[in-house]
């Protein structure tokens, strides 16, 4: 390669070549900023009259044809032929949504359908991309349309993770079937899934599931967890012995599960398991059994946590965490002993504080 | 006279030669990284589709916080700024301030504001730091989230950083500085890539802004604007390029090395193994990264450090000259420095692609370039010098159309940079705004980058010649009112 060649094809292709595609972002730039001022000027000019016209709605209880007759007015009134209207319409609706509560979010959905907003949904959820799709899902999850479940239904099984979990929720919510199915769920759940499932039982506010002990036996790690954590939600403390059993699970993440279970449960028939397991975890894993017996110990916790603080290599954090078991377990006799040892006194005074 | 022109001129040509291929590499290299930013921003944009924020907010699971934020005299902001850490939205979080030794009255400020009161705290030195005079917490329920640590000061940000760490009581903690500004939801965006995949994440970064020109009423980000003052408007600049495109790619690559100390979330246990932050090292934040990624090498497992493209903090930037070129001098004698202590993960299996790709990449390109850049300069002038003799010595055209080259180049990625922020975020007020900042990256290769790479040259000199280094003070103007 000479150096004339070089010269010649930054002159000719590359100088001429980057120039120009320089302009062209600029041009895209503005341009992509006039339009998104023209359009929150149209936004700003509409969203009041379509959140004020929605709201009279919903509080009229209208409902068939009557409804179908003030969709029509509302329709002629406004540019509803426009996507970026329904999209501003669809927002109101939800917004509105998630601010009411009871038989009015019936109402709501009857609106949803009288505009047939619904169909909107569905062409998302057809949309060959999945993120449009998750969106239409979630359009059919938050206007409770039941009637949605049999167009969600084929992605339970999608490869794409986040399009299957999203696709999986909604149905959790849409449906009228039990949660009872959902043990032979067969696919890893990450923490935001679990997260998710909780909510929806909290919004659905359905009864435990009946098979709740058969989750906890579950090849699926997962599944095993979110057992746990819908017992802890329900308060349900009839599967003691399972619980405990967990404690020699060999998944870690289940583990630390089981002995938050036992605390939130006030499992007292742990106390000895927790116990026997302290030194078979890790400093994260102890304290959390600290933590547990400080809610169910009795008078043998007090003997092996008094045990424990004799060891002269034990970590500091969970040295304190014994002293603020054996507070919480007997606090006479927290308070009684350990006078001559500085560390313990000082632990003590930092747990003694009000303001900690 | 013969030998000396023939002597330069083959010295010439295959110094040239030499740029041509390094220049090639780099514009592969940012081409690459633009595909790979692309990829990760689109990756992020649709993830968001994953789980409501809201899910989240309300959950009674959520991982606890621990907000780790340093204060040296900044009792013209402290009051502001601690209200502003203490209203963000998360369910489960705390506020660590350290008082690092100020002469001022930020701590007595503090203890008025907050009706604090000495409390016995049991410190643990996890990480070694400087002595510790006491905790502070407040008499006032409301302000129970915070907790004030005043520490004996040891001349770095890291030592005070580590001081929270070790005073922190939740499994991540959030460093940043005390007169940052963050965004309501800056924590639910940090902590979910921690629970979003099973891989285990240890450290999540996002990107930081100037908060020069912002309205800002009493700590709160009322508006954002670009900068009004000319080196706050190239920094602006710097910052869009580096997070939307640097950063992003990387993240991609799972190659990350620099989480900024102005906004980070980080597994605390990995980071007191790694050994927290480096008191005496200039550029602590890379530093740590470094270590932690060791750690994760060491105990064979899975990691990943996440960036995520999105403005969650706002900082005050240098506003002139004096003070820039002191922070980046800090930071180019910061990256020499960590470098150097790294260099047994050069090109060592063991390290994965932090030794194969990061450090060899930041040598090459973040460390050499200004040193190449220099002394290409100074070859244009000595070649200028000696056509004045030799009237075919410089090929004007080639020289002419190869720094065009590099212009249009250097500019375009701005320009791409700047196209991504709008496309996703529009951070800007309004078009005249936008055509400030396109002013300005058109004359910033010109005009501000020379500044940069002195200033390079002049920490790469300081660190060689084992200069006393110092943190010095960043004037802060204080946001005690909005804005007109």
């Amino acid at each position: 390669m000479t150096k004339d060649f070089l010269e010649n094809f930054l002159q000719y292709y590359l100088v001429p070549i980057l120039g120009l595609l320089l302009l062209l972002l600029v041009i895209i730039i503005v341009y992509y900023r006039l339009r998104f001022v023209y359009l929150s000027y149209r936004k700003r000019q509409y969203y009041t009259k379509i959140s004020d016209a929605i709201t009279t709605l919903t509080f009229s209880g209208l409902e068939g044809e009557l409804l179908k007759h003030e969709v029509a007015i509302f329709k002629s009134r406004f540019p509803y032929h426009k996507k970026w209207f329904k999209k501003l319409l669809l927002n109101s609706l939800l917004d509105l949504n998630l601010n009411l509560k009871g038989e009015l979010i019936y109402q709501i959905r009857e609106i949803y359908m009288a505009f047939d907003l619904h169909k909107h949904s569905l062409q998302l959820i057809k949309h060959p991309h999945w993120s449009v799709k998750c969106t239409g899902i979630n359009q059919f999850q938050a206007m409770n349309f039941v009637h949605g479940q049999k167009y969600i239904k084929p992605y339970l099984t999608s490869k794409n993770t986040i399009l299957r979990s999203n696709a999986y929720i909604a149905y959790l919510y849409l449906t009228t079937e039990s949660f009872d199915t959902l043990v032979d769920y067969p696919n890893p759940l990450s923490r935001v899934n679990e997260y998710k499932v909780i909510d929806i039982l909290y919004l659905k506010n359905d009864p435990i599931p009946k098979n709740i002990d058969r989750w906890l036996e579950a090849k699926n790690d997962s599944i095993v967890i979110l057992g746990l954590n819908i017992m802890v939600f329900y308060n349900y403390s009839a599967a003691p012995e399972k619980i405990i059993a967990l404690l020699n699970h060999d998944t870690y993440r289940i583990r630390e599960e089981a002995i938050t279970s036992i605390r939130e449960l006030y499992l007292i028939e742990a106390e000895e398991a927790l116990q026997k397991q302290f030194d078979m975890e890790d400093k994260l894993l102890q304290i959390e059994i600290l933590k547990s017996l400080s809610v169910i110990g009795s008078e043998s916790s007090v003997l092996f946590i008094t045990n424990l603080l004799k060891t002269q290599d034990i970590n500091k954090d969970v040295k304190m965490e014994l002293l603020r078991s054996l507070k919480s377990i007997d606090y006479n006799y927290y308070e009684s002993r350990f006078v001559i040892d500085l560390d313990i006194e000082n632990m003590k005074a930092h747990l003694n504080s009000a303001y900690l | 006279m013969n030998d000396f022109y023939n002597y330069v001129r083959n010295f010439l040509d295959a110094y040239e030669w030499i740029i041509v291929v390094y220049s090639s590499l780099y514009v592969i290299s940012y081409l690459f990284f633009a595909f790979l930013s692309y990829v990760a921003i689109r990756r992020y944009v649709l993830m968001k589709h994953y789980i409501n924020e809201d899910v989240l907010l309300k959950s009674n699971e959520a991982i606890g916080v621990s907000i780790v934020a340093p204060a040296f005299n900044e009792g013209a902001t402290i009051v502001h700024n601690v209200k502003s850490l203490l209203s963000l939205s998360y369910p489960k979080f705390e506020v660590i301030i350290i008082n690092d030794g100020s002469s001022d009255d930020t701590l007595e400020k503090l203890i008025t504001e907050f009706d604090l009161v000495k409390v016995p705290f049991y410190y643990q030195r996890q990480i070694d730091t400087a002595p510790v005079r006491g905790h502070y917490k407040s008499k006032n329920q409301v302000y129970s989230k915070l907790l004030v640590v005043d520490k004996e000061n040891r001349k770095s940000k890291a030592d005070a950083s580590n001081a929270g760490i070790n005073s922190s009581q939740y499994p991540l903690f959030l460093c940043t500085d005390v007169d940052c500004i963050l965004k309501p939801n800056t924590l639910v965006k940090l902590v979910k890539p921690f629970i979003e995949t099973k891989t285990k994440v240890i450290a999540a970064g996002a990107a930081i802004r100037s908060s020069n020109a912002s309205e800002v009423n009493e700590g709160f980000l009322v508006k954002v604007h670009y900068p009004n003052q000319w080196y706050p408007m190239f920094q602006e600049l710097e910052y869009v390029r580096a997070f939307l495109f640097g950063r992003m790619a990387w993240s991609q690559l799972n190659s990350l090395i620099l989480v900024s100390g102005g906004l980070g979330m980080f597994d605390k246990e990995v980071a007191i193994e790694a050994g927290g932050y480096m008191h005496n090292s200039l550029g602590e934040d890379m530093e740590l990264i470094i270590r932690m990624r060791k750690v994760m090498y060491e105990r064979k497992q899975k990691f990943r450090i996440t960036y995520i493209p999105e403005s969650l903090c706002w900082t005050e930037v240098p506003p002139n000259l004096k003070i820039l070129m002191r922070q980046r001098i800090r930071w180019a004698r910061g990256l020499i420095q960590t470098l150097v202590m790294h260099k047994k993960l050069f090109f060592n299996s063991k390290y994965g692609k932090t030794g194969w790709m990061a450090l060899p990449y930041f040598f090459f390109f973040e460390f050499l370039a200004p040193i190449l850049e220099a002394f290409g300069v100074l070859l244009i002038v000595t070649g200028l010098i000696m056509s004045y003799f030799y009237p075919d010595f410089i090929n004007f055209d080639f020289l002419l159309w190869s720094m065009l080259f590099i212009y249009f180049f250097y500019i375009n990625i701005t320009i791409i940079s700047i196209l991504l922020d709008e496309l996703l975020y529009k951070s800007y007020a309004n078009i005249r705004e936008l055509l400030k900042l396109i002013g300005m990256a058109m004359i910033e290769p010109i005009l501000y980058h020379p500044v940069v790479v002195v200033a390079a040259l002049k920490g790469y000199w300081q660190f060689f010649m084992k200069k006393e280094a110092t943190w010095g003070v960043m004037v802060r103007k204080g946001f005690t009112t909005q804005k007109k």
